[in-house]
């Protein structure tokens, strides 16, 4: 074969995955122009739609494939439609944020119900024999199959198009995107046409779906693997243009196959660099307007519960007895022999320590970093490769993890905190995941494996305990290596807290609460928002690389998952559990989550699923948190029936667009 | 001057923002075919009046009656099938929408058991909306997006057209051009609630006049009748004509 | 040579075809009261964001105590001296009275933290932030309810409130946005009582549309039309200028 046609396969190759990629951003985007609503779960749509395909096609046999083809997608349509009117729907006019953790409550949900369905393990999905079969065209041999996805992308794609361009309902869609409040005052019930335009989009990832799923296999894993190449088109091609997501999905798709080929090197980067370029260069993307983004307010209604929940003195006590019970737990462990919960325990303070660090931008910066894992994961390779390479100290490890992260969430923060809001939360998205992309690529971080079997000692130049050698008999029990890491550990997080609340009551978090008040307010008695909302990100960035340092120290290993998306998920889910903007709340979060995960898997194999109900459940009814369960009590019984349900709700709309 | 050609009845409307009361106790009266005009300062609830009729704030009191039936606690896509159209504040004209599809979506709102004119019959209408058919709403002059307001107002052939400062920033030509209008659609036989800062254009156009002053309503009378008490203009507006 | 506190020249804003704010020469005094107004659309807001920092001309400069000031974002030109309030009352509600304006306080002397009293002190330690505080709250009428959240506070008093955080900020001079807007004739003779009380020794520039108020109390008025200045004078002399009644009246008949 000629370099010519190499080529030329490579690129059919790319518009193939390409087309798959515009009908998933195509639906993404329009919910998103239409609604404000960044739908993390729409990759596990997409992968509904490949498995319920899976279930048709399977028992039908030949002609299955072409039944499944188009009874599949509405199925996801129709489950998309209910999506919208359970959940969605009840968010409508708070900060666009609340969706994103909605959805990603969504994510785990539907991941587990496939999963408990349709089993853990990839299966494959045959093609029809019509189509599996090469054509040569243009001088050389290609699928029939890979044509045909082509084409049947463009028709769709196409047929969107006019949907969207010449048909009442896509008038209706676009005005609605335009300004909601004044098609309602025309007289359409524009509510009715939310539900249809996420079951539309729904669909067409279905569409996305059954094409890939048919194209690999189906598995599980295949909504999260493209749900983030999908987020990079949109924002691309701009959030909420049609166009800016053909245009995105094929030029990723493409790019993405060239780069395998010919510089497998940059497999993987190559996208989320052009995604930080893009956002830093022309934050509205390449075919973006300022119509959409131009309505986003400062997140009004994303706070957290502030004071008032339970008297300071009160939460100090609770603070100390909580302390307390910790410092006691591995007493009773070593006498009852159930080593386990110290086990447990430290994974806990952990994730307490890097959903503290979120709460500092999340909370108290109002900023959404969607990528927060970056510092985790990089903390935890810092303080490996440190361990590993210059001292096996672990406090020299922990400062170079914290040292490093500062200086990462620096420069990322100098990029893209003066992008606002879903902005920002992208490219922080883009970094975590140009790291972890990155971590594969490279022999000093061990590639795919990561690294592993690394000793730690807790002093500094030859003066110190070595966990392994450490042991102290006292009376019917002894002081180990394992305990002196425990309770170095319980230290840290303490020491943490302590240092966090205490940046909170200085002047720097005296600005960071006006800001959290009103931004605009707080710029003009003289703060620079932008210098104090970085300076945040910085302290954020080192404390989650604290949090990372320390489980790679606790554990000797680190692995590319440390980098994964889901962890960022994970903490920001932790981090409203608990109530944001509490310090405290966060750390409770990560408690109640870490040791619920624990607990049910052991009980009940769709422990996903009962985390994914719960969290869903307290976006929509308890948005403030753990932490603001007294108080919402309180009011409750107070005040049963003080305003109607009707009235609150008009209100909120009313303030929206006010 | 509540009769048998009562229109919409607005009886102690007490409605605001949050705990905010911008309405404390309105009370107003339009008759079928007529022109009426609420003027008022800044800020003393002439558009809180309007959106409360429509329903796009919910009133905390009172009634609004509308073709004799109560629609107080109706939703603005409900109030707007009763037949009231509203050209908002600021025209909100949808920026990426053609003239024609702006007017089209007029169309499929409001009153749905009726015939409507088409969308052409009525850009038709509107010498300066003609030769624009298929620009961007966005593309349009303030002028031009003003009539085109209207325009998809006008379309859903509404009992009641509803104007919200229709005037405001618009240059003295075209202001004269919307007064026009305003007059022309009268004489067709729409009836008329107008909100108007500018006072001379709201007591040339109506019939009837409401002056609003902190939520409430605090004089009433024909046009002719207030445009010719100076010190009613002085107190509750600021202008005199005769200063 | 008079002595000018702030200056624009040329100063015009243009959005896509649009000419808010057409070449617009102001020149305050310092001390002097001035009034800027118009009907709307005439450009006001424009030229208050313009002055504010909140926009960036497109042409032209704004010259504040003799610097240029017109690439500085909104902080640096507050922390110069060039303060404002909001029309709508925007104070920090979640927040206690004395924390909204300590917060200004802060702002006002916020150069001089080392890092260490910036990050790790208590924020109610420095006794020159407390005591700029206090004397703030005193003139403002605000003493003894520092401890009062914000957001319950009646509507007059969070107004009194707004201009206790403009005062804290230590301005020179004052751009007040409508601060009656929305008001009874009374509460707007209670907020104008306060802005001369509170006020008084600064340097103001009332942007208004309320004519009969502009003409109470102003030393100067300009008229803005259409983006440019129609008119500049005293209250007398801008209200017999026949080019003012007919724009701003929108062409009563006398």
């Amino acid at each position: 074969m000629s370099v010519a046609s190499a080529v030329a396969e490579q690129v059919l190759n790319g518009l193939v995955v390409g087309m798959v990629y515009v009908l998933l951003a195509a639906g993404l985007s329009i919910i998103f122009g239409v609604m404000d609503v960044i739908n993390f779960a729409h990759g596990e749509l997409f992968a509904l739609g490949a498995y319920f395909a899976f279930a048709i096609a399977g028992p039908l046999g030949g002609a299955g494939f072409w039944v499944a083809l188009v009874v599949a997608p509405l199925l996801v349509g129709v489950v998309g439609m209910g999506i919208e009117r359970l959940t969605v729907k009840r968010l409508y006019g708070r900060d666009p944020l609340y969706h994103i953790l909605l959805t990603f409550g969504l994510v785990l949900i539907i991941n587990d119900l496939i999963t408990s369905v349709w089993g853990k393990s990839a299966q494959p999905f045959p093609i029809p024999a019509v189509l599996d079969q090469p054509v040569a065209l243009f001088g050389f041999n290609y699928s029939l199959y890979n044509y045909g996805i082509i084409i049947f992308g463009s028709i769709l794609a196409l047929g969107t198009w006019l949907l969207l361009n010449r048909t009442r309902f896509g008038m209706i869609i676009r005005a609605g995107s335009e300004d909601r409040e004044m098609v309602r005052n025309l007289g359409i019930n524009i509510d009715r046409y939310y539900t249809l335009t996420f079951g539309l989009g729904a669909a067409l990832a279905g569409v996305a779906g059954i094409v890939l799923g048919a194209y690999q296999n189906v598995s599980p894993t295949m909504g999260s693997s493209v749900i983030i190449p999908a987020f990079v088109i949109v924002v691309l091609g701009g959030l909420g243009s049609f166009r800016g997501a053909v245009v995105g999905g094929l030029f990723v798709g493409v790019v993405q196959t060239l780069a395998r080929t010919y510089t497998p090197f940059l497999e993987g980067l190559i996208v989320f660099l052009l995604m930080i370029v893009v956002l830093v260069v022309r934050p509205k993307g390449l075919f973006g307007t300022n119509i959409g983004a131009g309505e986003h307010h400062d997140g009004a209604l994303l706070h957290g519960a502030g004071g008032g929940v339970l008297s300071s003195a009160t939460r100090a006590k609770l603070g100390y007895a909580a302390v307390g019970v910790l410092v006691l737990v591995p007493f009773f462990a070593e006498l009852t022999g159930v080593t386990y919960s110290v086990t447990l325990l430290e994974d806990i303070l952990i994730w307490a320590l890097f959903a503290l660090s979120l709460d500092l931008v999340l909370g108290y910066a109002g900023l959404v970093s969607l990528g927060h894992t970056l510092f985790y994961g990089v903390g935890a390779y810092a303080s490996v490769l440190t361990l590993m390479h210059f001292s096996p100290s672990v406090f020299v490890a922990l400062a170079v993890a914290v040292v490093v992260c500062a200086v990462i969430a620096w420069s990322v923060g100098y990029l893209s905190i003066r992008v606002s809001g879903v902005f920002f939360a992208m490219i922080t998205l883009a970094f975590a995941e140009l790291f972890y992309n990155a971590v594969f690529k490279f022999d000093f971080t061990g590639g795919s494996d990561g690294l592993f079997g690394v000793d730690v000692f807790y002093g500094l130049a030859g003066l110190g305990i070595d966990p392994r050698e450490f042991e102290i008999p006292l009376g019917i029990m002894t002081i180990d290596g394992g305990m002196v890491q425990y309770y170095f550990l319980l230290a840290v997080v303490v020491g943490s807290y302590l240092l966090a609340r205490r940046l909170i009551r200085a002047p720097f978090g005296s600005v960071l609460q006006a800001i959290r008040e009103s931004e605009e307010r707080a710029s003009f008695i003289g703060y620079d928002v932008t210098a104090y909302k970085r300076r945040a990100f910085v302290v954020s960035g080192g404390l989650a690389g604290l949090a990372g340092g320390l489980f790679a120290a606790n554990n000797g290993y680190v692995a590319p998952s440390f980098l994964h998306w889901i962890n960022s998920g994970e903490v920001i889910v932790m981090t409203v559990l608990g109530g944001m903007g509490t310090l405290y709340g966060p750390m409770i979060g990560a408690g109640v989550f870490v040791a619920a995960e624990d607990i049910l898997s052991s009980y009940i194999e769709q422990w996903q699923l009962v985390i994914g109900v719960l969290f869903v459940l307290f976006v929509i009814f308890v948005p403030r948190g753990l932490v603001s369960l007294p108080q919402t009590i309180t009011e409750h019984s107070m005040f049963e029936s003080a305003v109607g349900d009707r009235t609150s709700v008009k209100d909120a709309e009313v303030e929206r667009h006010d | 001057m509540s009769g048998d050609d009562t229109l919409l009845s607005v009886r102690d409307l007490v409605s605001g923002y949050g705990s905010t009361r911008v309405l404390q106790g309105v009370n107003l009266d339009v008759e079928r075919g007529s022109v009426v005009t609420l003027i008022g300062r800044n800020g003393v609830g002439k558009t809180t009046t309007l959106r409360s009729i429509l329903g796009s704030v919910t009133p905390t009191s009172g009634s609004v009656t509308f073709e004799g039936e109560d629609i107080t606690m109706l939703s603005p896509e409900k109030t707007a099938r009763e037949g009231i159209a509203l050209v908002p504040e600021e025209r909100r004209v949808f920026p990426g929408l053609s003239v024609r599809e702006n007017v089209e979506i007029g169309r499929i709102g409001g009153r749905q058991d009726i015939d409507k004119p088409t969308v052409d019959e009525v850009i038709d209408e509107f010498e300066n909306l003609v030769r624009h058919r298929n620009s961007k709403g966005a593309n349009l002059s303030g002028g031009e997006q003003q009539m085109l307001a209207v325009a998809r107002a006008l379309v859903s052939a509404p009992d009641l057209l509803m104007l919200d400062e229709p005037t405001e920033g618009l240059a003295p030509s075209i202001v004269k051009q919307v007064q026009r209008k305003i007059k022309q659609l009268n004489d067709e036989g729409v009836t008329i609630l107008l909100v108007e800062q500018n006072v001379q254009v709201a007591l040339d156009a109506a019939d009837y006049v409401y002056i609003l002053d902190k939520g409430q309503v605090v004089h009433e009378g024909p046009a002719d009748e207030v445009a010719a008490d100076d010190e009613i203009l002085d107190r509750y507006l600021g202008v005199s004509a005769a200063e | 040579m008079t002595d000018t506190i702030l200056e624009t020249q040329n100063l015009t804003k243009e959005f896509g075809k649009l000419v808010a704010v057409d070449d617009v020469n102001l020149d305050i005094e310092r001390g002097e009261f001035r009034s800027l107004i118009g009907p709307n659309g005439a450009g006001k807001t424009t030229t208050f964001n313009l002055l504010t920092g909140a926009l960036r001309p497109t042409r032209g400069t704004v010259t504040f105590n003799g610097e240029d000031v017109s690439a500085l974002p909104p902080h640096q030109r507050v922390r110069r001296g060039l303060g404002r309030s909001f029309q709508i009352t925007n104070v920090f509600s979640g927040l206690t009275v004395r924390e909204n304006v300590r917060l200004a306080a802060q702002a006002a002397r916020h150069e001089g933290f080392t890092p260490v009293e910036e990050f790790l002190d208590n924020k109610d330690s420095f006794d020159d932030v407390n005591e700029h505080t206090d004397r703030v709250l005193e003139r403002s009428g605000l003493l003894g309810r520092g401890d009062e959240p914000a957001d319950v506070m009646a509507y007059g008093d969070k107004r009194r409130l707004e201009i206790a955080i403009v005062l804290a900020t230590d301005p020179e001079m004052v751009l007040l946005d409508e601060p009656t807007a929305g008001m009874s004739a009374e509460e707007t003779r209670s907020t104008m009582d306060l802005i001369d009380e509170v006020l008084s020794d600064r340097t103001l520039l009332l942007i208004e549309h309320d004519i009969d108020l502009v003409m109470r109390v102003s030393d100067r008025i300009t008229v803005l039309h259409r983006g440019e200045i129609l008119s500049e004078g005293t209250p007398e002399e801008v209200s017999e200028d026949p080019e003012v009644r007919e724009a701003y009246f929108g062409g009563v008949e006398a």
